[in-house]
């Protein structure tokens, strides 16, 4: 097998959500759908420790199967890259083991087999990493304290772009931001697989003291949907990985 | 940088680790160095000092063990140490880790040499790496995470050695391991797909270190590295060379090797003339110094003698 693909939500965030709904439950109903939820806390260069409010970020990324990093702006190039792959690997692994049990019944996962065996099931899976299609969806969180870290933000999605562009398997994306003025979230950018595009959607900014993580998450999600209807996203209709799959490994 | 889960594995010294599959026990003597996938663990087996990688991500362990064994097929010593065992083990607090256990190569970091080394010498070790670079990528295999914290001077061996092979990436695939200094797509200059000119530019970044340390603002702007290149004293007769190697004009390893081994030489030409002038103005150079020179000056007309 060396056709699929993996979906992935994004979310770029500094402090917990105050309004609307709890974004724990509805990460956790994303994943449900076959979609994974990452989440990256941007600290401020003066916080020392993680604040309180970013405890959310690990909650919501672990409620939807996805990996989550609380960094200082200086470190988001290399960590967005990390989450995203690691994701994309963890997806994947779950996948694999459950074949694997499938196969070799239920006591049965990748750390069962022997160093030998296990060198062979990792090579299918590093297969399967580099060829799978990606859709991913990324979110923004725009509100006032983000501000000084966009261009930081900027820089870092830019680069991740670097990354995957790279990969054999076909990428495409679609950017949103939260909150603006009239709407939970707002579309900066459709689907598109050209990742020079995104340098360009990003100077548009609004300012919000309202954070609705939740509501936002859900709207964001139905981007993946969307895209079913229109045959944009040409991967979403065949052998999506569920990322439910995950062993809690 | 904090992160939820941490690959790293502390164990103190004097712990026995008992593979479970192949039966053997090591016991560590002292960490070697951890990173953002593992630690690595100077450990003795039957008397032998080897190293010992551990991973709380066991894919690390059997995708670097996999890369091992590959380059192992390539009869290099130089692309990375060789592989002795992989395994499970349970620690002391009752969890199973894997890990795997290779030579232990002994020498001194390249960080620190970069800059105390001649030029010549330098040049010498660079055009050895780039012979071994190209029998990696004959194989269709990049290193990927090429940097000096990743080689080490082998002192019985007088050649670099590479040691972390978790970058090394199929050609065509997309690069996974790299750091951002070494990293062309950071500097904008080219893609992270797997490919000889992406070595080559890491290797270029390598060698600009011999100048002083390579700072770097967070955007990796590439009006820095032009300007650190076209100011530097040191290593001026390999600016040609890196500028090549940034823009990506080598095809493959051998031209590079082919050009760096041309400033070598003219090096080797130059230097008896320059120093003949400063033996008569200072009166510092050694009788040894002389013998040396003599020697290279007696080695290069022995040289020229055979191109010709």
């Amino acid at each position: 097998m060396n056709k699929g693909s993996v979906s992935q939500i994004l979310l770029i965030t500094d402090g917990c959500s105050n309004q609307g709904e709890d974004p724990v439950a509805v990460s956790r109903h994303i994943v449900s759908t076959g979609v994974s939820v990452n989440v990256i806390g941007v600290l401020d260069d003066d916080q020392t420790e993680e604040p309180i409010g970013l405890r959310e970020v690990n909650e919501i990324a672990e409620a939807g199967k996805g990996v989550s990093r609380i960094v200082y702006a200086d470190d988001l190039s290399e960590t967005m890259q990390m989450v995203t792959q690691q994701a994309m690997t963890q997806t994947i692994q779950g996948y694999v083991n459950q074949e694997l049990k499938s196969i070799l019944g239920d006591e049965t996962n990748e750390e069962a087999l022997p160093p030998e065996t296990r060198g062979e099931v990792q090579e299918v899976m590093e297969d399967l990493s580099e060829t799978v299609d990606l859709n991913m969806v990324i979110l923004v969180d725009t509100s006032a304290s983000m501000q000084t870290k966009m261009s930081a933000v900027k820089e870092a999605l830019d680069d991740l772009m670097i990354s995957l562009d790279a990969r054999q398997g076909q990428f495409m994306y679609t950017v949103y931001q939260f909150p603006t003025r009239k709407q939970v979230v707002k579309l900066l950018l459709d689907w598109t697989d050209d990742g020079k595009r995104i340098a360009k959607v990003f100077p548009k900014f609004a300012v919000g003291g309202i954070t609705p993580t939740g509501s936002a998450l859900r709207e964001a999600a139905k981007a993946f949907h969307i895209s079913e209807q229109d045959d944009v996203m040409r991967g979403a209709a065949y052998d999506v990985i569920d990322p439910s799959y995950r062993s809690s490994s | 940088m904090m992160s939820s889960i941490h690959p790293t594995v502390r164990l103190a010294n004097g712990t026995k680790i008992n593979g479970l599959w192949h039966k053997r026990q090591y016991q560590i003597k002292q960490l070697l160095g951890e990173g953002a996938r593992g630690s690595t663990y100077l450990v003795e087996a039957s008397g032998k000092k080897v190293a010992l990688k551990i991973s709380r991500d066991p894919s690390v362990v059997t995708a670097e063990a996999n890369i091992l064994k590959k380059l192992q097929r390539a009869q290099s010593i130089s692309l990375g140490p060789s592989l002795i065992d992989v395994d499970d083990g349970y620690l002391p607090n009752r969890m199973k880790q894997s890990f795997y256990v290779m030579e232990y190569v002994q020498g001194k970091p390249m960080t620190t040499l970069v800059g105390k080394l001649s030029l010549v010498d330098l040049g010498r070790l660079m055009s050895r790496l780039l012979s071994e670079l190209h029998q990696l990528h004959s194989m269709s295999y990049i290193f990927g995470d090429l940097k000096l914290d990743n080689m080490i001077f082998d002192d019985s061996l007088k050649r670099i050695r590479l040691v972390d092979v978790g970058g090394v990436t199929q050609v065509g695939r997309g690069i996974r391991e790299y750091t951002s200094i070494y990293d062309r797509g950071f500097w904008r200059l080219g893609g992270r797909k797997a490919e000889p000119t992406y070595d080559l530019f890491a290797l270029a970044i390598c060698l600009m270190h011999a100048e002083r340390p390579l700072k770097f603002d967070s955007n990796g702007q590439q009006q820095i590295l032009w300007r650190f290149l076209s100011s530097s004293k040191r290593i001026t007769p390999f600016q040609q060379v890196i500028k090549q190697a940034l823009l990506g004009k080598y095809r493959d390893a051998l031209h590079m090797k082919r050009d760096v081994d041309q400033v070598v030489q003219h090096l080797i030409r130059s230097r008896p003339v320059q120093q003949r002038t400063t033996k008569v103005n200072n009166r510092r150079i050694s009788e040894r110094d002389l013998i040396t020179l003599s020697g290279m000056v007696a080695f290069n007309g022995f040289m020229i003698y055979i191109l010709l």
